[in-house]
């Protein structure tokens, strides 16, 4: 149990903030975001003498962020906020910076895209292999290379066209 | 104008670290979430077991001479015990974790389940319900044998009369409620992989 626990906690330390960020592309607000990087986590503790190593770590924990986020946002309740406005919430207003908004931006274009889309780019944008994005995803790699194709060309569309207004 | 490149570099740059739980608090969670799993069922369990010990002292302590009581006052029980037997079914199925499945593979387990679903509830509802009319019928008939015959019928036309509504209505209603859900989760799931698939 001890093992268990302390090797539990290199884990969530290890891969906590990937997590968080596209819990966040995908909720679109921190508390959200906080609530499902905790549920991930739960479900990684509960399942972790299941694990195989038949895939890395970290896809393992990213598929699990992925079922977690879709399951939750499933229900009509929990429809995503306005991410861009959260973001300026939280942060303090000398911190308010031309980074910040670019950032807050980002994610509030992220959140325009499709469900599955928005985790896809979070992905490519942390540099996970196209190869472990594609098992996380159940698709093959030639499916997963044009559809990121497509995804990047969108949210490029959609930042640029936030940017000039 | 930003192409891709630059995007990533933003978001990579992006190292703004967002008050998040420790994995303290995280481990305290685990202990918290199954406490409320346990305690719904316990809880579930608890509601049974007055109306089976109330069962069973009336069989025990009330002496009838008609042994179609008795078989009456079984056929509650059974149908007691069933229900808690579905109820601990349900609460081990809600307590399974599919997180670590593939979509498409997750999709095909609940549609797996909601046709178990519905089969339980098409023939398990109606069978439950029959059998607990029966019971109820059978207890009535010597319980009811020294009161007059009007309110004798009166007692079998009530008992009637809830058993029609438990199995034409209320049981309707709930089953059209669980169908909603499973349909909902299950036209979401073919979006999610419709998306992945084009």
């Amino acid at each position: 149990m001890q093992n268990k626990t302390q090797e539990f906690k290199e884990i969530y330390n290890k891969h906590r903030s990937k997590i968080y960020k596209l819990c966040f592309g995908y909720a679109g607000n921190a508390d959200l975001a906080k609530d499902l990087l905790q549920d991930t986590f739960i479900k990684v503790w509960e399942n972790l003498d299941k694990f195989r190593n038949e895939s890395a770590i970290s896809t393992w924990i990213y598929r699990i962020a992925v079922n977690t986020c879709l399951s939750y946002l499933r229900s009509e309740k929990n429809k995503p906020k306005d991410p861009l406005s959260d973001f300026i919430l939280e942060t303090k207003p000398e911190e308010i910076n031309e980074k910040n908004q670019q950032v807050a931006l980002l994610y509030k274009c992220i959140n325009q895209l499709e469900e599955n889309d928005r985790m896809i780019i979070t992905m490519v944008l942390d540099e996970v292999e196209y190869l472990d994005i594609a098992q996380v995803f159940g698709i093959s790699e030639g499916n997963l290379r044009v559809k990121i194709h497509r995804i990047k060309q969108k949210l490029t569309e959609i930042y640029n066209y936030h940017a000039r207004l | 104008m930003q192409d891709f490149e630059a995007l990533k570099k933003m978001w990579q740059l992006n190292q703004e670290q967002q008050a998040m739980p420790e994995a303290n608090d995280i481990l305290l969670q685990v202990s918290n979430t199954k406490n409320v799993l346990a305690k719904n069922l316990l809880k579930a369990v608890w509601q049974l077991i007055p109306a089976m010990v109330i069962v069973i002292l009336i069989a025990v302590f009330i002496k009838f001479v008609n042994i179609i009581t008795y078989v009456g006052i079984i056929l509650v029980l059974v149908s007691i015990v069933v229900y808690g037997a579905a109820l601990i079914w349900h609460y081990f199925n809600l307590s399974k974790d599919y997180s670590t499945l593939k979509p498409a593979d997750y999709l095909k387990v609940i549609q797996h389940q909601y046709e178990i679903r519905k089969k339980f509830n098409q023939i398990g509802g109606y069978l439950y319900s029959l059998i607990l009319y029966i019971g109820s019928m059978l207890y009535l008939v010597e319980v009811t044998a020294h009161v007059t015959p009007l309110w004798q019928w009166f007692g079998f036309i009530i008992t009637t009369v809830w058993f029609l509504y438990v199995v034409f209505v209320l049981s309707k209603k709930v089953i059209a409620y669980e169908n909603q859900k499973f349909e909902d989760i299950i036209t979401q799931l073919k979006k999610l992989n419709q998306q992945l698939e084009t």
